[in-house]
């Protein structure tokens, strides 16, 4: 990690309706001991609202990566997805697709529709864990990232 | 039946003389309508010829009309000879009557085709001109002036020029004589109105009517021994005019030939060597010919394209002559051998008969099976909406059940295992123990519920049955299987395989089932699998035998029921889809499966594939 990005705590979007993969999410993150800072949108139509800066989201700064899941009530991951695709001051951050489904249906139209990459959620605990640290690891590490216009 | 008398092929001067003449015809055929044509042709130039020389001719003859008429009536209109008259006689000091005659010659109505007017006395001196102080262009007007005088008629003086520098003119000239009753005429003077021909005459002769490269009139008149071109020459504008002169001896010239009397259409060569064709007319009342001419090339270059065309034409046809005359003659030799097998083919001929009696008996029972299965299909079809119908709505709850059910699963098992993992220092060995079953009782159902999916996805594979080599399908799966195989160190043998319509991914997790069971309940000898194919009816039967601990008769059928064991988990791990899974995809390829065995004696696996695609259409 470069001493650049130690400065500031890195922004992660993460967008799941079910409060125990947030919570599985949040506990990872803190084994990990990844300095990130995580906000949660409940379903797809609070994560348009947050990632536009409507209110009363007007402070929230654009994150550096979305988690995306695919099944969500009111407006769904892949409508999300495509808003964030098609919105040119969005499309730049990169978006992962982290969900139950492994239908190659759901798979093929996330990468047709322009998803950075797409996870199926493990059921061993501690591959959830290892899932969740390689993706910081990976994304906000490894991967040069563009700066956000808004910071 | 006669046998054939000659070949034909030995006699083709039969058929070369038939093509030489028919040759021959397209080729006088050909010239006659290109003779045509020409005639056509020149007949049509020699009319417009004639008819653009007419017009010409007629106008330069109502021109020089015009110019005498124009003359009298000068005299006839008193004031100008009344005028000339006064002033002159009255020793020309009065001063109004000359400016009245200056304004009568600068009139602009002359300025159309006269240059200049001179006012002569009867001496030939001049009195007065317009413009003011000209004099006549050369000594050879004044004579011509006083000689109109003298004869007392009015002259229109032929072209003339004194030398090559002065342009050439023509002089009208009007005599002015006092007559008055009682008293003998008196001569006054002559009017002089000298034309120059540059204001309408020659632009006049050098117009033709239609558009033309090379089309022109000439004017000549015969001069001593030679003719001489008045106008100037569209194709040798260098040339002054009238300074072009030809001796008469050439009489390939037309302006020569017109000058002695030649008459209507000539062809020669005109005065730059060009063959040209010409009709030549005598303007009436006048020492001037017309020579209306074209170039010979211009008339004859239609021709030549028409020439061409007509050549190639007869060059196609007598070409297809040829192939029809060599199609001819490989007819006859045809017919040659066709008589030679003439009895053959009366014996085929009444076979075909026969045959054809027995076409028309079993299209009316085709006809019949046809309605028959008309009927058969549009129930089928009925069934296939139905059954794609409901084939939808599993694939719906497939999904599903991916999804929504492996989710409640997936937050149980991972809150207790974050439990043992947060809390295991505080947690004793029975508390670890009941989650331990719970994470394997969570994990156990996902398997079944994903076991499940694959098994109901089988019957509704959209794949496409392709043609695939059996052996390249088994290569893959035991390299899919290699951890395994060498983990038990197990000898694997194989037949040649088939090439058969099989849907690939299907076929290979059917080997793949066979093989995995033939390793995992092997006893504790090395476990031996042998694959095999040999064609059986129309199917052909495969087999996968293992040295395993084989399966007693009782169980035979069982064993490829959904989650039906036959042996612990702990010892044979697994939910028991596997042969389920086989038997459902050997039936959606229209094959049967079946085990033989002795308990202890290893079991071999049979199944049927069909070796035609027939039937095979996946269901979608």
């Amino acid at each position: 990690m470069s001493h650049d990005q130690l400065i500031h705590a890195v922004d992660i979007l993460l967008v799941e309706d079910n409060p125990g993969d947030v919570r599985l999410t949040r506990e990872a993150m803190k084994e990990a001991r990844i300095a990130v800072n995580l906000n949660v949108a409940n379903d797809g139509l609070e994560a348009m609202k947050m990632l536009r800066q409507e209110a009363p989201y007007g402070n929230l700064p654009l994150p550096d990566l979305v988690l995306l899941d695919l099944n969500m009530p009111k407006m769904d991951g892949r409508e999300v997805l495509r808003q964030i695709k098609f919105d040119d001051r969005l499309k730049h951050i990169p978006v992962v697709i982290l969900t139950t489904s492994a239908a190659e249906k759901d798979i093929a139209q996330a990468y047709g529709m322009h998803a950075n990459c797409y996870i199926t959620k493990p059921v061993e605990l501690e591959e959830f864990m290892e899932i969740v640290k390689s993706i910081e690891g990976f994304w906000l590490t490894v991967v040069k990232l563009p700066r956000n216009p808004s910071q | 039946m006669a046998p054939p008398r000659q070949n034909p092929a030995l006699l083709p001067w039969r058929l070369v003389t038939l093509f030489l003449l028919l040759a021959a015809g397209i080729g006088a055929a050909g010239y006659t309508y290109f003779q045509q044509q020409l005639e056509h042709a020149k007949r049509q130039n020699e009319n417009t010829l004639n008819a653009i020389a007419k017009l010409k001719a007629g106008q330069i003859a109502e021109w020089r009309r015009e110019r005498i008429a124009e003359a009298k009536s000068i005299l006839a209109a008193s004031f100008m000879p009344k005028a000339a008259e006064q002033w002159m006689l009255g020793g020309l000091h009065d001063d109004p009557q000359r400016d009245a005659l200056l304004a009568w010659m600068a009139a602009p109505r002359h300025a159309r085709h006269y240059s200049r007017i001179f006012l002569l006395d009867s001496d030939g001196k001049t009195m007065l001109a317009f413009p003011l102080g000209s004099q006549p262009s050369d000594s050879n007007s004044r004579a011509y002036a006083l000689e109109a005088l003298r004869e007392r008629k009015i002259i229109l003086q032929d072209f003339h020029s004194e030398n090559e520098q002065n342009p050439p003119h023509l002089d009208l000239c009007i005599p002015l004589i006092a007559a008055h009753k009682g008293k003998s005429p008196v001569k006054i003077g002559i009017l002089v109105m000298e034309i120059d021909p540059a204001r309408f005459l020659y632009p006049f002769i050098q117009a033709w009517p239609t558009p033309s490269q090379t089309g022109e009139t000439l004017l000549v008149r015969r001069d001593g021994d030679s003719v001489q071109f008045l106008n100037e020459l569209r194709h040798r504008k260098e040339t002054a005019a009238m300074s072009l002169r030809r001796p008469l001896s050439d009489t390939t010239l037309p302006a020569v030939r017109a000058v002695l009397g030649g008459e209507g259409m000539v062809s020669g060569k005109d005065y730059r060597g060009v063959e040209v064709l010409a009709v030549l007319r005598k303007i009436p009342d006048s020492p001037w010919f017309l020579v209306a001419k074209v170039d010979r090339a211009e008339v004859e270059a239609p021709l030549r394209e028409r020439a061409v065309m007509v050549a190639s034409v007869g060059a196609l046809l007598i070409g297809l002559t040829a192939i029809a005359v060599i199609l001819l003659w490989r007819q006859q030799q045809m017919r040659f051998d066709l008589a030679r097998h003439e009895f053959e083919e009366d014996t085929l001929h009444r076979a075909n008969t026969e045959l054809e009696a027995r076409v028309a008996e079993r299209t009316y029972d085709l006809q019949a099976e046809i309605e028959l299965h008309h009927i058969t299909e549009k129930v089928l079809q009925e069934s296939m909406d139905e059954l794609s119908r409901s084939n939808a709505d599993l694939e719906q709850f497939a999904y599903i059940a991916s999804h929504d059910l492996q989710e409640p699963l997936r937050m149980v098992a991972s809150f207790v295992q974050l439990l043992a993992r947060r809390y295991h220092d505080k947690l004793d060995q029975d508390a670890r123990d009941f989650i331990g079953y719970a994470v394997e009782g969570v994990t156990r159902m996902q398997r079944l519920i994903s076991d499940q999916l694959t098994y109901a996805l089988v019957g509704i594979d959209n794949s496409q049955f392709e043609m695939a080599d059996c052996n390249q399908v088994l290569a893959e799966v035991l390299a899919n299987l290699k951890p395994l195989i060498e983990e038990h160190h197990v000898e694997i043998s194989q037949d040649v395989l088939p090439s058969i319509p099989l849907i690939y991914s299907q076929f290979g997790q059917l080997l793949q089932n066979l093989i995995g069971n033939a390793i995992k309940f092997h006893d504790e000898r090395t476990p031996q699998i042998h694959i095999s194919a040999r064609p059986d009816g129309d199917d052909w039967l495969f087999s996968v035998s293992d040295n395993g601990i084989g399966i007693a008769p009782e169980y035979f059928d069982k064993i490829f029921l959904i989650f039906k064991r036959l042996h612990s988990r702990e010892k044979y791990p697994g939910t028991g889809i596997g042969l389920a899974i086989c038997k459902r995809i050997v039936e959606r390829h229209h094959g049967r499966i079946w085990v033989e065995s002795k308990l202890g004696k290893g079991a071999t696996f049979y199944f049927t594939i069909p070796t035609t695609l027939e039937g095979q259409q996946p269901i979608s």
